[in-house]
């Protein structure tokens, strides 16, 4: 008997429309060539993304463009100290019909929406940042035992704020750990600057092209799924995972010394996950070592802890990365 | 929308792409190997040549290689280094799965070989069924559309091929530059056989000397045999133990012969004498001819033992002699006679005789015929008895000698002289030995019949010798070649009487000799007479210096007439040849040995042993 696999998208189409989405954003946001592609590699996975930088670096146009690029409903929070969960999720509200009865009725909260950007996460309480995981991770909303389900595709882009961290609260580890992706906004080059100048300042503003909607964005996903990978490159990705353990026999030295605690299987899905969608957007059927070495920063970071020595002396966690990389041998058994 | 099916696909990836797939991969695994050889070939030459170069700059230091050894180390190294990368790069097992992720690696294709060929086999693990065709042929056009040569070229590294070039003249003028080390090696190599061969003939002589014990009824729990054993073994053993150092050897077998030294009749030679002497009277007489016969028998070990069995037999038939009192009487006083010979080498022996002659005597005879049966019975035992002594002695003089071969055998072993040529093989002096040191023994032994020992005149040989040597052609050059060749002939003899020993040897050689100078490329030619050397020493021997063992020892001589011996060595050459006279020889000898102490080639501290032994010499002759 056949197994038919339903399948929506070809790998040329679906390289052709990470082409054209990275060139529609690219008319609104200059440079941040490896944000745009790896938040994109982010949406197409169903994954959440950190965006870490200083204000002004567009990250929110960044999402928004996204949205409207891929025809997705945008939402945005803006998360201060006196940010309630309710503000995120919705409410129950007191309705009266025209007859004079009275019923509660959900409103949904901005988290109802394919995009939403949690700006500057960090500076809400735990309380409301909790109010998030849920979401993130199961897409399903609970208000007064009610159950609602998001809508699909969910992606949350999250920004936090490096400078500035008086009165902030800095995310548990459980809820870093639901983001796919952490990813780290650099400041523009010069040239860069000067194009952000010109076309800010000036008087056109660029009318975006709508490349794909939300059920091209999941069949892109299903798609990248398939991507085979062979056991050599799967066992490199399990192995780098485990070297990011202190207590693991295979932890290098630096690892053991500065690390506290090492990555969730998590971070070994999203390596694997967004190294598939990295290779088709290459133009290739299956995942490389490089594909892996090239995600492997993203997926990993916000996902370990550094111990009080790694902290003392400033270590962050992309150097433990690096190390690790240059430690684990692609293929243990290689001749 | 593209609805992809399993089926499909695996139809689509049929079992001939795989099959061409795996060809492919198998071309670039052989192209990989043959890079890969050549990658390593000079890292291998590097290795190897430096193992060879540092055994060639050890060897240059310490005496441990010769150049035949330190080449034959330095190519075999070589070989073994280049054969076994050769091995390696060609031979390593590898899968073919080790191959395709050894292609992507090389060439940059990003895990697509080693993917298709993981998914082909494993396609439910890999869930190759929905991706798969794909993968499968991005695969493997990318590796039809490699090309192999300008994939894998077949280059060597510039730096490790420059190095491996330079290390080639190092590697040479390490190995062939002159190198004094290596000639030591050499020598102490050549050391090294010699002193496996001495052993080897010391553990021959060791057994022989079982076996002839043995044969001889000689006891082997014999005290002095036991001792003899143990000697040889401790000397070979322990030349064996120092075989690479000359004077631990040398001085290891000084000391066996000093120990075997000890173990030797001192009287031995005398005894022999009178038993030779007593032989021929035996002889004379009919009764006990045979007896003379067997005992004159010098070169049959049981000859003492036929002699007793003989004189058994005369006891057996005394009536003979009681018939012939005339007979019997001589017999008698011939038999006292001997017993003074014996006095002093064999008392028991002497009693045994002068017993026998009072018996035998025409008077005794007749009365007590019993009495002298038994007294020659007794003669008979002691003459047997004496008889494994004799041959005991013989044994330990075969030791000792042996020992002293073996000691100048590694005493020359791997010496060179200034030709660069052995000692030992150098064929002008091999032509100028004349006799040998048994044959001196033996004739030295005869001066005991007469007044003084020094009566007997036992100069082995007179040499003659002529030379002529390179150096001569032209003495002003610094280094010269010489060659010289001879022949020679010997002849001694000795006569001894009662009163005074009379010993004559004479003997001549001669040789001739071309000399080049290597280093001026000139020719010479020239003649020289002179003291011709030999690898026996101690050509000359003063017999109050030497008995028949070869051992230092002073003879004492006897008044009275001694019997005349004659001995002729067979080492003469063919007839015909010239003899000089001795006292010419001592002459010519003396003379060059003057020049040679006035050259100053002879060591100070040895000028005036040997002007001493010169004189001497001229004073006797």
């Amino acid at each position: 008997m056949a197994t038919a696999i339903q399948g929506t998208m070809t790998p040329e189409e679906f390289r052709e429309i990470t082409t054209r989405i990275e060139q529609e954003v690219g008319r609104i946001i200059v440079g941040q060539k490896d944000i745009v592609r790896y938040v994109m590699v982010s949406i197409i996975s169903g994954g959440h993304v950190l965006l870490e930088g200083v204000p002004g670096l567009g990250k929110t146009a960044l999402v928004r463009t996204l949205a409207e690029v891929l025809e997705l409903r945008f939402s945005r929070i803006q998360f201060t100290p006196d940010l309630m969960p309710a503000d995120i999720v919705g409410t129950n509200i007191l309705l009266e019909d025209q007859h004079g009865g009275r019923q509660f009725r959900f409103q949904p909260g901005p988290i109802f929406a394919n995009l939403v950007l949690a700006d500057e996460i960090n500076r809400a309480t735990p309380k409301t940042q909790s109010a998030l995981l849920e979401a993130m991770q199961e897409r399903t909303v609970t208000v007064s035992n009610q159950t609602y389900r998001v809508e699909r595709p969910f992606f949350v882009l999250a920004t936090q704020n490096p400078i500035d961290m008086e009165g902030t609260y800095p995310l548990p580890e459980a809820q870093l750990d639901r983001f796919f992706f952490k990813l780290q906004v650099d400041f523009p080059k010069e040239e860069e600057l000067m194009e952000i100048l010109g076309r800010t300042t000036g008087g056109d503003k660029p009318k975006l092209s709508k490349i794909a909607d939300g059920q091209k964005v999941m069949a892109m996903g299903e798609l990248a799924r398939h991507i085979p990978v062979a056991p050599h490159v799967q066992n490199y990705v399990a192995r780098i995972v485990l070297s990011t353990h202190p207590d693991s026999d295979s932890a290098p030295a630096f690892v053991k010394q500065y690390v506290r605690f090492g990555s969730s299987p998590r971070g070994a899905q999203a390596i694997m996950l967004s190294s598939k969608i990295v290779a088709l957007m290459d133009g290739r059927f299956n995942v490389a070592f490089e594909d892996i070495r090239t995600v492997a920063h993203y997926a990993l970071r916000h996902r370990l802890i550094l111990n009080f020595e790694g902290e003392a002396e400033g270590i962050d966690a992309d150097k433990v990365i690096d190390e690790i990389l240059k430690t684990v041998p692609e293929d243990k058994r290689s001749k | 929308m593209a609805v992809i099916e399993k089926e499909q696909l695996e139809q689509q990836i049929s079992e001939k792409d795989y099959k061409a797939l795996v060809l492919r991969l198998k071309r670039f695994e052989f192209r990989m190997r043959i890079q890969e050889m050549v990658r390593i070939l000079p890292f291998a030459f590097l290795i190897g040549g430096g193992t060879s170069l540092a055994v060639a700059l050890y060897s240059r230091v310490i005496p441990s290689f010769t150049v035949e050894q330190a080449l034959i180390i330095a190519e075999s190294t070589l070989l073994i280094f280049l054969v076994s990368s050769i091995c390696y790069a060609l031979f390593r097992p590898r899968t073919i799965l080790d191959t395709a992720k050894r292609a992507d690696r090389m060439l940059g294709l990003k895990e697509r070989t080693s993917t298709a060929l993981e998914g082909y086999n494993s396609p439910k693990k890999l869930d190759y069924v929905i991706m798969g065709v794909r993968q499968f042929q991005d695969a493997k056009t990318i590796l039809e559309e490699t090309k192999l040569r300008k994939a894998f070229p077949l280059r060597v590294e510039k730096k490790s091929g420059l190095f491996a070039l330079a290390l080639i003249p190092l590697l040479a003028l390490a190995l062939f530059l002159p190198n004094s080390a290596a000639l030591l090696a050499k020598e102490n190599e050549a050391l090294g056989q010699q002193v496996d061969k001495e052993a080897q003939k010391i553990e021959g002589l060791k057994n022989q000397i079982k076996e002839e014990a043995k044969k001889y009824n000689l006891s082997e729990s014999d005290p002095k045999l036991q001792e003899l054993l143990k000697q040889l073994d401790t000397a070979k053993k322990d030349i064996q133990d120092n075989k690479f150092n000359r004077e631990q050897t040398l001085a290891s077998i000084d000391k066996a012969n000093q120990e075997l030294s000890k173990l030797g009749d001192t009287n031995q030679a005398a005894q022999k004498a009178a038993f030779e002497s007593l032989a021929n009277d035996l002889k004379k007489y009919d009764s006990t001819r045979a007896a003379g016969n067997a005992l004159s028998q010098s070169n049959d070990p049981s000859r003492f033992d036929n002699a007793a069995d003989q004189l058994q037999k005369v006891a057996a038939n005394i009536d003979k002699l009681k018939n012939d009192p005339a007979q019997a009487q001589t017999l008698a006083d011939s038999l006292a006679q001997n017993a003074k010979n014996f006095e002093n080498s064999d008392k028991a022996m002497a009693d045994a005789l002068n017993k026998s002659a009072q018996q035998l005597s025409s008077d005794n005879l007749k009365q007590n015929p019993a009495g002298a049966q038994q007294a020659l019975r007794d003669l008979a035992n002691q003459t047997q008895q004496a008889g494994k002594n004799q041959q005991f002695q013989e044994q330990l003089q075969q030791a000792q000698s042996q020992l002293q071969k073996s000691e100048q055998a590694i005493s020359n072993a791997g010496k060179q002289n200034q030709d660069g040529t052995n000692v030992n093989s150098k064929p002008g002096t091999q032509a100028q030995d004349f006799g040998n040191q048994e044959d001196l023994g033996q004739l030295g032994d005869s001066s005991q019949n007469g007044d003084t020992s020094t009566d007997g005149q036992q100069q082995a040989s007179q040499q003659q010798g002529q030379e002529q040597q390179g150096s001569q052609g032209n003495q002003s050059k610094q280094s010269g070649n010489g060659q010289t060749q001879g022949d020679g002939q010997g002849d001694k003899q000795a006569v001894g009487d009662g009163s005074n020993g009379q010993g004559n040897q004479q003997g001549q050689g001669q040789g001739k000799g071309v000399g080049q100078d290597t280093q001026n490329s000139n020719q010479g030619q020239g003649q020289g007479k002179g003291a011709g050397k030999g690898s026996v020493d101690n050509v000359y021997q003063s017999p109050t210096k030497r008995n028949g063992n070869g051992t230092q020892q002073n003879l004492r001589g006897k008044n009275g007439d001694g019997p005349t011996q004659s001995t002729n060595t067979n080492n003469g050459g063919a007839a015909g040849n010239t003899q000089v006279p001795y006292t010419q020889v001592i002459e010519d000898y003396s003379r060059a040995a003057s020049e040679a102490l006035d050259k100053n080639n002879v060591p100070i501290t040895l000028k005036d042993i040997i002007k001493q032994y010169f004189d001497d010499l001229n004073n006797r002759s």
